[in-house]
């Protein structure tokens, strides 16, 4: 089957030990393509209404995209997806790392777990099969610990990928992940607390089964191309430039569009955390629990975390498997020997600008921290934030946090809250489960603070900046995501020049005219959902995506890995019917779209008073409609109407 | 499609130990059988065959290559590899790994050799790389 995929998936039952395999027709992958897209089919249908997300009717899932493996770039993401705890959807992670090739060498594209196990057992692995082990000796260990000693365990002979839960995962933490390839987390979701309530510490690949594809001559004219565009590299800013360059867009009253090769080329010179400054510059990062802008973090504040100076103890380009770019960093812990992954973006203003925490160090210690506990640094931040927020109106008074000086920026203070978290203790009990759930139990007024779209803490990207990232935290179907859609993806996605039908942007605009709520910006988002659902289901990277769809051909890798003969348009209808789908589970699941929501603040209502986003405020309800009648679903409650549903093939 | 052992064999089990994914199975002296729902298609099995008795996915009867240090090695173009690791990931024995380099944030890790007597040449490093950065060389070894 020369088809880019195995046509299987492995079903792993803890409860009884049994494990089984499951082949795929042809034709789901046609409707679904694999990772998210087949994965989510597959749980809307077999996890029951009103399962409980850590109890054994929830089903974890580890897939695969149907690209990976196949001769194409970006794509070696792997997905972690079932029942979120930490808001009761549909939930996602994503990762790079090393494991995405690794589950298809096992000669599956995903392997599902259900039931509970009432010991700690791990998955082994490989191209003969697969069982369950103890690992009772794993149990306790953190994930970076845990990665190494299977590795030792199994590796003489043959290439041994690993993902496991932390210390976090083990205690059920709402904010904990799935780790891989010393430190890379599939973060979000809380799927982390779901792996550890199934007892399950960890899942070994050894497998060595090679992915077959249709074309491989074409895949491999696409790559060369796509590698071109990657390969351009000219000179570019010093750090500081960035941010002088942020403020500058703070400060103009138009936008240009933007094209993914420049953030192609920061990427590729300093990593994600290339817009340190320059984000929150211009408004696009987050400060002080989303109350503050770049006056209470200017640049003599965020100096430390200047491109430059941040990725200075960086020794080397971290690669993801099949990225030609390398956006991640290899660097020395302070003993000088231990290879560490250098903090992202996200990371570093969630444990930075945030929580006004200027000591870039302590992002570095934290960072590791919570790789090795296998915990969530955006909702670790985002709740940290909170939690200062509710020391200041006096809503947690020392005795509440075991003595801890919860006031901004105070690092000393930062970095002993987030121990306590990873390890449930004190204080870290009430906010290991995240900022909504402190909230609720704090009480007197504390919800207002708690930032969060259905549960979940957002991404380091302000709404009130680019009015995409607001809509898309509540209108997909795992609430507080950043990774999907905005105006500036969009502009980065460049669809249009595939796809006549879709809007054009113009290539200068008035800022304002982004606060407007219409059809051409629905159009927008609906655009970003359905294409990154392909991108997800095909394994790809959202970075490379960002190159913009004439120069990373993931519509004609897809034709020529699979054999179909399908159009960008009917690729973008299979992403419509991934939606869906993930619509239809939330709403099996007793969530109705409509109650998902996001803070006021973050929509600036009230608007800020100062700083880049002063005065706007984002028409969040009326650019929801837009999208969901973009979208086929009823404009007010969300839920995809009988016509769309025909009109997707899906009439359940 | 997988490879086969024919009437020639005699169940030396040489085939049996160089094998990566055990998917050789057969007692000693007696015909062995490789279990096609496993075989990878690496072709270690037909190189290391003394008695000529392995059949490649297309019928033909694999050459032994005498000596194993003489099976083709991968070498690597650093000016085209873009450090993508494909070429790691593809290696049935894990032989395959990158330098452990260090200098700044520029610095790109290559892929290397780094267990050559793990090597079984089978090329999957070649046929996987994206932009033609690694090719087979008998001499590498």
């Amino acid at each position: 089957m020369n088809r880019s995929y195995m046509g299987k998936v492995l079903w792993v039952d803890l409860t009884t030990g049994r494990i089984t395999t499951e082949t795929i027709p042809d034709g789901l992958y046609n409707r679904f393509l694999s990772g998210t897209g087949l994965a989510a089919w597959l749980l809307y249908r077999r996890i029951p209404a009103g399962a409980d997300p850590l109890g054994p009717d929830n089903i974890l899932g580890f897939v695969s995209g149907i690209l990976t493996s196949s001769g194409s770039l970006f794509t070696g993401r792997w997905m972690v997806v079932g029942k979120s705890p930490l808001t009761g959807t549909w939930g996602d992670a994503n990762c790079g790392g090393n494991l995405a090739p690794a589950i298809k060498a096992c000669g599956v594209d995903g392997i599902f777990f259900t039931g509970q196990s009432n010991r700690p057992v791990y998955l082994y692995a490989d191209t003969k099969g697969a069982e369950l082990r103890d690992a009772t000796h794993l149990w306790g260990q953190d994930a970076v610990e845990t990665e190494r000693l299977l590795v030792d365990e199994h590796g003489s002979k043959q290439r041994v990928r690993v993902a496991c839960i932390g210390m976090a995962g083990e205690r059920r933490s709402l904010i904990s992940g799935i780790v891989n390839h010393g430190g890379r987390l599939a973060a979000r979701s809380g799927l982390g607390a779901v792996m550890g309530a199934k007892r399950l510490k960890a899942v070994v690949l050894c497998g060595a089964h090679r992915v077959q594809v249709h074309d491989r001559k074409a895949m491999k004219a696409l790559s060369l191309a796509c590698n071109n565009h990657v390969a351009f590299q000219p000179p570019f800013l010093n750090g500081t430039m960035t941010a002088y360059l942020g403020a500058l867009m703070r400060m103009l009253p138009t936008q240009m569009e933007l094209d993914g090769m420049l953030y192609k080329i920061m990427l590729s010179k300093w990593g994600t955390v290339n817009q340190n400054q320059m984000a929150i510059e211009m408004g696009d990062a987050p400060v002080m629990n989303w109350k503050g802008s770049n006056r209470d973090f200017g640049l003599d504040k965020s100096r430390l975390i200047d491109p430059d100076e941040f990725t200075k103890p960086v020794v080397a380009k971290y690669f993801c498997y099949s990225c030609p770019l390398g956006c991640g960093g290899i660097s020395l812990a302070p003993d000088g020997k231990t290879e560490v992954h250098r903090p992202e973006y996200e990371s570093t203003i969630a444990l930075g600008g945030l929580c006004l925490n200027e000591d870039a160090d302590s992002i570095y210690y934290l960072n590791e921290l919570l790789n090795r506990a296998g915990m969530d640094t955006i909702s670790v931040g985002g709740t940290v934030a909170f939690a200062i927020e509710c020391f200041e109106k006096g809503l947690l008074s020392p005795t509440d946090t075991d003595g801890l000086k919860l006031t901004w920026g105070n690092t000393e203070a930062i970095v002993h809250l987030v121990e306590k978290m990873v390890k449930r203790e004190g204080i870290g009990d009430l906010l290991a489960d995240g900022a909504k759930r402190a909230a609720q139990k704090i009480g007197r007024g504390a919800e207002t603070m708690a930032i969060h779209a259905g549960g979940q803490e957002l991404g380091m990207h302000d709404g009130r900046y680019d009015p995409g990232f607001a809509l898309h935290n509540v209108v997909e179907p795992t609430p507080g995501r950043h990774t999907i859609g905005a105006y500036m993806y969009y502009e980065m996605f460049q669809l249009w020049r595939v796809i006549p039908d879709l809007p054009d942007p113009s290539l200068f605009y008035l800022k304002s005219s982004k606060y407007r709520a219409n059809r051409e910006k629905a159009a927008m988002g609906a655009a970003c959902s359905q294409y990154m659902n392909v991108v997800n289901g095909a394994g790809g990277c959202l970075f490379g995506a960002f190159m913009g769809a004439h120069r990373i051909p993931v519509f004609g890798w897809l034709n020529a890995a699979t054999g179909w003969d399908h159009s960008p348009e009917a690729y973008l209808v299979i992403g419509h019917r991934i939606q869906t789908v993930k619509q239809l589970f939330n709403i099996k699941q007793g969530v109705r779209p409509k109650d998902i929501r996001v803070s006021k603040r973050v929509i600036g209502d009230p608007p800020q008073q100062e700083g880049a986003n002063k005065g706007v405020t984002v028409p969040l309800e009326k650019l929801r409609r837009y999208y969901w009648s973009a979208m086929g679903f009823d404009p007010e409650t969300g839920v995809p109407t009988p016509e769309c549903l025909a009109r997707l093939d899906l009439e359940i | 499609m997988a490879y086969t052992i024919t009437h020639e064999c005699v169940g030396c089990s040489v085939c049996m130990r160089v094998c990566p994914v055990d998917a050789i199975i057969g007692k000693p002296k007696e015909r062995h059988r490789i279990a096609s729902e496993i075989c990878i298609d690496c072709g270690a099995c037909g190189r290391i065959c003394p008695y000529a008795s392995v059949k490649n996915p297309e019928g033909q009867v694999c050459e032994r290559i005498r000596i194993r240090s003489r099976w083709p090695k991968p070498v690597f173009d650093y000016q085209r590899c873009m450090g993508c690791t494909i070429c790691v990931e593809a290696c049935p024995t894990g032989c395959i790994d990158l330098k452990a380099e260090r200098g700044t944030r520029e610095t790109l890790r290559y892929p290397v050799l780094k267990k050559v007597r793990d090597c079984i040449g089978c090329a999957f490093c070649m046929l996987e790389c994206p932009v033609d950065a690694v090719d087979m060389d008998e001499l590498a070894g």
